[in-house]
């Protein structure tokens, strides 16, 4: 075939909106870091009132195992359709196991420290507010996106917050419950603004 | 004007298939998809993209592995290095062409 026969503008164009397209469905979407962000923030709330209004024994133990299992239930769910399906995707690929990872960090302390009794929660917020700072960090590398190093920041500030005080008071449940709604419901926020973006850039 | 000489060879004819090219494009950001993805981004027809698919399968410019999604079939098409290598080859081909430089 001459290369006459075909009109190489045209193929541009062709390539141009693919890979616009390309981007826009491996973008990763947020839904997770909403979903997770709000039911964590309601249950810190919830615990900081019952705790301080005496509405439930301060064994609270019981509020997070569900509520880890409730969310690895949903995210299982949401991941048969995105970002788990597009595991070929190295951006993708790296959110999850960075999230994943974390998450399962987590869930194996509440569990092993949970079978000798509660879990010390002082070193709870430091493993969460530390291991947020680093998967956000990866994250942010990964999907070339600076502004959810933000998060990161947060993180790790908490983090030196928390060990600078060396111990947590009441009161710190509404700290906690403003990092979560800051520096993982709003970085969710962006992840999903970004993505309607990427698609009416396509459209 | 650049000096570089335009060959008829450099073109890639399995990436001048305008649906083959749109698979590639596609594969290049996404790295990773499957059928029924591209099925709905490209509006071609089952039997079309099914053969063009098989034909990029066969130049190992993508791979593709079948199976199960539950109880429906499902097909992942990932971009392979040679393919992508072959994409990035074939777009400064395109390139060079609409630059303007030296054709035969």
């Amino acid at each position: 075939m001459l290369p006459t026969d075909f009109d190489a503008q045209s193929d541009l164009d062709t390539v141009h909106h693919m890979m616009a397209q390309g981007r826009m469905a491996a973008a990763i979407d947020g839904i997770h870091l909403i979903n997770w962000g709000l039911t964590i923030v309601l249950i810190l709330l919830i615990q900081y009132f019952a705790e301080a209004r005496d509405w439930l024994p301060s064994s609270l133990l019981w509020l997070w195992q569900p509520l880890v299992s409730i969310g690895v239930i949903i995210s299982l769910f949401l991941g048969r359709r995105s970002p788990y399906r597009r595991w070929g995707n190295e951006a993708s690929r790296t959110y999850v196991t960075a999230f994943a990872g974390a998450g399962f960090t987590l869930g194996l302390y509440l569990i092993a420290s949970g079978l000798g009794g509660r879990p010390d929660q002082f070193t709870l917020v430091l493993l969460s507010s530390g291991l947020l700072g680093f998967s956000f960090l990866v994250t942010g590398f990964a999907i070339q996106m600076p502004r959810l190093q933000f998060a990161t920041l947060g993180w790790w500030i908490t983090f030196a917050f928390f060990c600078f005080r060396g111990k947590l008071v009441l009161n710190d449940f509404f700290i906690l419950s403003g990092a979560f709604a800051l520096f993982m419901i709003v970085p969710g926020l962006f992840l999903t603004l970004r993505r309607k973006q990427l698609a009416d850039l396509v459209s | 004007m650049s000096n570089a000489k335009y060959r008829y060879k450099d073109i890639d004819d399995l990436l001048t298939g305008r649906l083959r090219l749109a698979i590639m494009a596609f594969l290049m950001t996404a790295e990773k998809s499957d059928f029924s993805e591209i099925l709905k981004i490209t509006e071609a027809t089952k039997g079309n993209l099914g053969a063009q698919i098989q034909r990029l399968e066969e130049a190992k410019y993508i791979s593709v592995k079948k199976g199960y999604l539950g109880k429906r079939s499902h097909m992942s098409v990932n971009i392979t290095k040679r393919g992508r290598a072959a994409f990035y080859e074939h777009l400064e081909t395109l390139q060079r062409m609409v630059n303007g430089e030296p054709k035969l």
